[in-house]
């Protein structure tokens, strides 16, 4: 497996080649060699590197002297008389020549000579051994040089012949010389020699195209893939057309011509500029497609990489990926494989597929849910990030997947990651599978996903990524399924309450305020939870929001007719109406409890209120009267109703096509007769039945009776309206669309995620994925103070909003 | 046919029933009025429209009462097809604007859901 190695670990111009040069040849390790040498001693070192402990100091740079000098020293006292010293110096001088030449050449000596070393203390080499390495070294690059320039030179000549014989008619003479040019590709210069002549390039993938010779295709595909580690060299492939050449060859029943071939075009899919067209248009995502089909995992590991860059940033590619029965086999890879390489550039192709709105079903239906689902307690990081962000590209299509339980246990365990990039695709993911799907809301409830979900949004402090996405989920889990209430109730027993309300504050942008506003609306479902979140300033905030909001809208309204075009703005992709109605909503709920309705009634709120039965927008005029409803149910609250002359729109409302609308109006007003003489409550009863009868049985004409009145009214009946609603105010939330469903949201497409894939140009690498960018930036407005709420941008011409003009 | 005027996509070729409708503007001084708001136009997204309009026509979406709109004939949800001759069915928001403030009175062509089509 070779090819492997050479693929993908040495990056391109790095020259592995001249490394390995030296490492070929015979030549012994530094360590043998000075084990040799110290065999080779045979006398007392001349002292003067192994009398180096002795610190003396070298005083005139005269050897003789020298060792005269530490023989006085220590040389005495072993009894040499001076001319027995005089003897052995004269010595180590004549042979000082030979011992060289036995370090720098060895192979010269004659056998059976002695030289008598000057090795002194057997633990520290004389500077003629330590010359001794590196001048071998020298040696053998020299050796190497001049053998260079052979091959090289032998190469050129060649050449000229070889490409003829390449061009022969006769096949075994083509064979022949293919098999040939392979073996001259191995080395290092005369593959320099091939790639430099075109003629050569050409002929080979000549013989590629025309022969049916199994020699042949090996010899040439083996030298074309010799080349393609270099990048002249695949720049001659790819100028010599050799990409269809080795796109046909992926069709190859042979495996080593079949390995050739991928891993050339890798490499030149990799590295040469215009390759990705090339093969495109030669048909080899149809030919990869199919190749998934095999069983080595090196291979397919290269196969989906190459796809994957193929696939990247180019929907025509995806949609052929798709045709070709790609995600199936994509999926089966994830399902079936343990080998981590594969698994990693199998997720990285899923994730570019999975945002294309077409491909994107049909890895959900594959079963790609559940099948990247098994990877997300992998000891890999970067394959357990690309599972997951693949998987939040998917959520959104997949909300009415079964069988996602294992999915959702993994998420709400990695939501404990200290990653936040894993988080924050959890938070994601967990939103979207809980967004109008029951049987998930369930599950995520029974496995602890609300505990793990308020301690998520605790830890994220004001990382909105993080809590934005949670603060949905928990909306989500906290309504309209059967384990609601106790999910409600878990907010508040982990002490999320504070928490979530402490988010309507600064930092907080405008969509997570939104997601806030109504996941407080469905905790104060909840009647244990109207104290704390009372307790918490709740009422305090969404007042303060929704007078900024209403207050918004009326500016822009008053500026429209005024006759210039105001374009409906946008906050952060929410408009004013969504926290309007949002905050309305969750204040009708908070006023089902006497203490609020207590608190909203001194917020000089109801004006507002009265103010917004007027509204354009069905759901805003609904939630209006229903706040108003609840208001009512108090003598002052029904009084100061009245006295902001909601009586007449009122009326009106009670002819809304809207039921929710109209049955609220009519509620309000009911109230507010309680202590009206008999004929006014006569003549309202009259009004209802007329505008109220034609909701067939849902009203009994004789509304004298306040019980039924009341039943009808009962907090069911609130909650039933819910999952009627039409789609009220729309909204772009940047770059990812929203719709508003009631409470629910539909779940977010996160296009446009294809992140960390490429940085574009020569396309993937196996390098390190960058980190997800999600932070959007410096939001363009201040907080400073604490008080102060972000300021609806004044003219956002990004969005082209829906606006009208009054003419 | 008949959906076509609704969904129509701006540029191709189109054919339906029309209202036709006379405006004569209140004149007060320098200002004319209409009394009816616009909305719409291929530089909007109809997707956002709290109408939901299903096309980038150009859409009436109030007539003040009383108004020399509402005397006309002229309806909420009605789709201007044309003005003065001047074809509506592709023109940015603020074209239209202009050709309706252009002249005293207006004659409009306009199709109108459950009226012109169902």
């Amino acid at each position: 497996m070779s090819y492997m190695q050479a693929n993908q670990n040495r990056p391109m111009g790095q020259q592995g080649h001249y490394q390995q040069g030296p490492n070929d040849l015979p030549m012994p390790s530094s360590k043998e060699q000075t084990l040799m040498w110290q065999q080779n001693s045979y006398m007392g070192d001349s002292g003067i590197h192994s009398g180096a402990a002795t610190q003396v100091p070298s005083l005139t740079g005269k050897e003789d002297e020298e060792m005269d000098l530490f023989d006085l020293d220590q040389g005495y006292g072993q009894g040499f008389t001076q001319d027995q010293v005089d003897e052995m110096n004269n010595q180590l001088n004549q042979t000082r020549s030979q011992r060289v030449r036995a370090a720098m050449f060895p192979e010269t000596l004659e056998e059976g000579i002695e030289i008598p070393s000057t090795q002194f203390d057997p633990g520290h080499q004389t500077a003629v051994q330590r010359l001794a390495e590196p001048s071998q070294m020298l040696k053998h690059a020299v050796v190497n040089l001049i053998n260079y320039q052979d091959d090289a030179d032998l190469a050129t000549r060649a050449i000229p012949e070889l490409i003829k014989l390449l061009n022969d008619e006769d096949q075994v003479v083509v064979s022949q010389a293919a098999m040939m040019v392979h073996q001259l590709s191995k080395k290092e210069a005369s593959r320099h020699a091939i790639m430099n002549s075109p003629q050569m390039v050409a002929a080979l993938v000549r013989a590629i195209s025309n022969s049916n010779d199994l020699e042949t295709t090996k010899g040439a595909v083996g030298t074309l893939h010799k080349l393609s580690h270099h990048r002249q060299g695949l720049l001659a492939i790819f100028k010599s057309g050799g990409i269809p050449a080795l796109v046909k060859l992926l069709s190859s029943p042979v495996e080593s011509v079949l390995f050739y071939a991928i891993t050339t075009l890798h490499n030149l899919l990799l590295h040469q500029d215009g390759s990705k067209m090339a093969v495109r248009l030669a048909g080899g995502l149809q030919k990869m497609v199919a190749l998934l089909q095999r069983n080595n995992v090196k291979f397919l590991a290269i196969v989906t990489d190459c796809l994957q860059i193929l696939a990247y940033g180019n929907q025509e590619s995806k949609l052929i990926i798709l045709a070709s029965q790609g995600p199936i086999e994509l999926v089966r890879i994830m399902r079936s494989y343990d080998y981590e390489k594969l698994l990693w550039t199998t997720s990285r192709v899923l994730k570019v597929l999975s945002v294309c709105s077409s491909n994107k079903p049909a890895i959900v239906e594959a079963g790609g849910m559940q099948a990247l689902a098994m990877h997300l307690t992998n000891a890999s990081a970067r394959l357990v990030q690309n599972c997951l962000w693949t998987l939040r590209n998917l959520s959104d299509a997949a909300t009415k997947v079964d069988g996602l339980e294992a999915l959702l246990q993994s998420l709400v365990t990695v939501l404990g990651s200290q990653d936040v990039n894993v988080v924050t695709c959890a938070a994601g993911i967990l939103s979207n599978l809980t967004c109008n799907n029951q049987r998930n809301k369930v599950t995520v409830c029974q496995v602890g996903g609300v505990d793990a979900l308020v301690r998520t949004i605790v830890n994220a402090g004001d990382r909105e990524e993080i809590t934005e996405p949670a603060v949905c989920a928990l909306r989500h889990l906290t309504s309209r399924h059967v384990e609601s209430e106790m999910a409600q109730n878990a907010v508040r027993l982990n002490y999320g309450v504070q928490v979530i309300v402490k988010l309507l504050n600064p930092p907080s942008r405008w969509p997570l305020m939104k997601a806030v506003i109504g996941l407080i609306r469905n905790l104060a479902l909840c009647p244990a939870n109207h104290a704390p979140l009372r307790e918490h300033g709740a009422i305090h905030h969404l007042v303060q929001l929704l007078m900024r909001a209403f207050q918004d809208t009326q500016r822009r309204a008053s500026v429209a007719s005024g006759g210039s075009n105001q374009p409906g703005t946008y906050a952060d992709g929410v408009r004013m109406e969504e926290i309007i109605e949002g905050t309305v909503g969750a204040l009708h709920i908070l006023a089902r409890e006497s203490h609020n309705r207590a608190i909203i009634r001194q917020q000089m709120v109801v004006p507002i209120f009265v103010g917004l039965l007027f509204n354009d927008i069905e759901n805003i005029q609904r939630v209006a009267a229903g706040v108003l409803c609840e208001l009512a149910a108090d003598k002052e609250g029904a009084e100061m109703i009245e006295q902001e002359g909601a009586t007449s729109p009122l009326t009106e409302l009670l002819h809304s096509r809207n039921e929710g609308v109209a049955t609220y109006a009519a509620a309000v007003l009911f109230r507010m007769s309680e202590d009206k003489p008999q004929d006014y409550k006569k003549r309202l009863s009259m009004e209802l039945t007329n505008s109220l009868f034609r909701e067939e049985n849902l009203w009994n004409p004789d509304l004298g009776i306040g019980s039924e009145l009341q039943e009808i009214l009962s907090p069911e009946h609130y909650d039933n309206l819910y999952p009627q609603d039409p789609p009220s105010v729309h909204s772009s939330h940047g770059s990812r669309p929203y719709q508003q469903q009631g409470y629910d949201q539909i779940p977010i497409d996160m296009q446009g995620l294809e992140i960390g894939s490429h940085g574009g140009g020569n396309g993937s690498t196996y390098s390190a994925i960058d980190a997800m960018e999600v932070t959007s930036g410096e939001p363009d407005l201040n907080f400073d103070g604490i008080d102060q709420l972000p300021t609806p941008p004044q003219d956002n011409n990004q969005v082209a909003a829906w606006y009208d003009t009054d003419l | 046919m008949a959906k076509m005027a609704f969904q129509h996509q701006a540029g191709t070729a189109m054919e339906c029933l029309s209202i036709p409708i006379t405006l004569h503007k209140e004149i007060d001084g320098d200002t004319m009025r209409c009394g009816f708001k616009i909305g719409g136009g291929i530089d909007q997204d109809y997707h956002k429209s709290p109408q939901g309009y299903t096309d980038n026509g150009i859409y009436v979406t109030e007539v003040h009462e009383s108004s020399p709109a509402s005397r006309s004939g002229l309806r909420v949800h009605d789709k201007i097809l044309q003005c003065n001759g001047y074809d509506f069915t592709m023109v940015t928001h603020k074209k239209a604007v202009s050709y309706i403030k252009k002249h005293p009175v207006l004659n409009l062509l306009v199709a109108r859901k459950g009226v012109t089509s169902t």
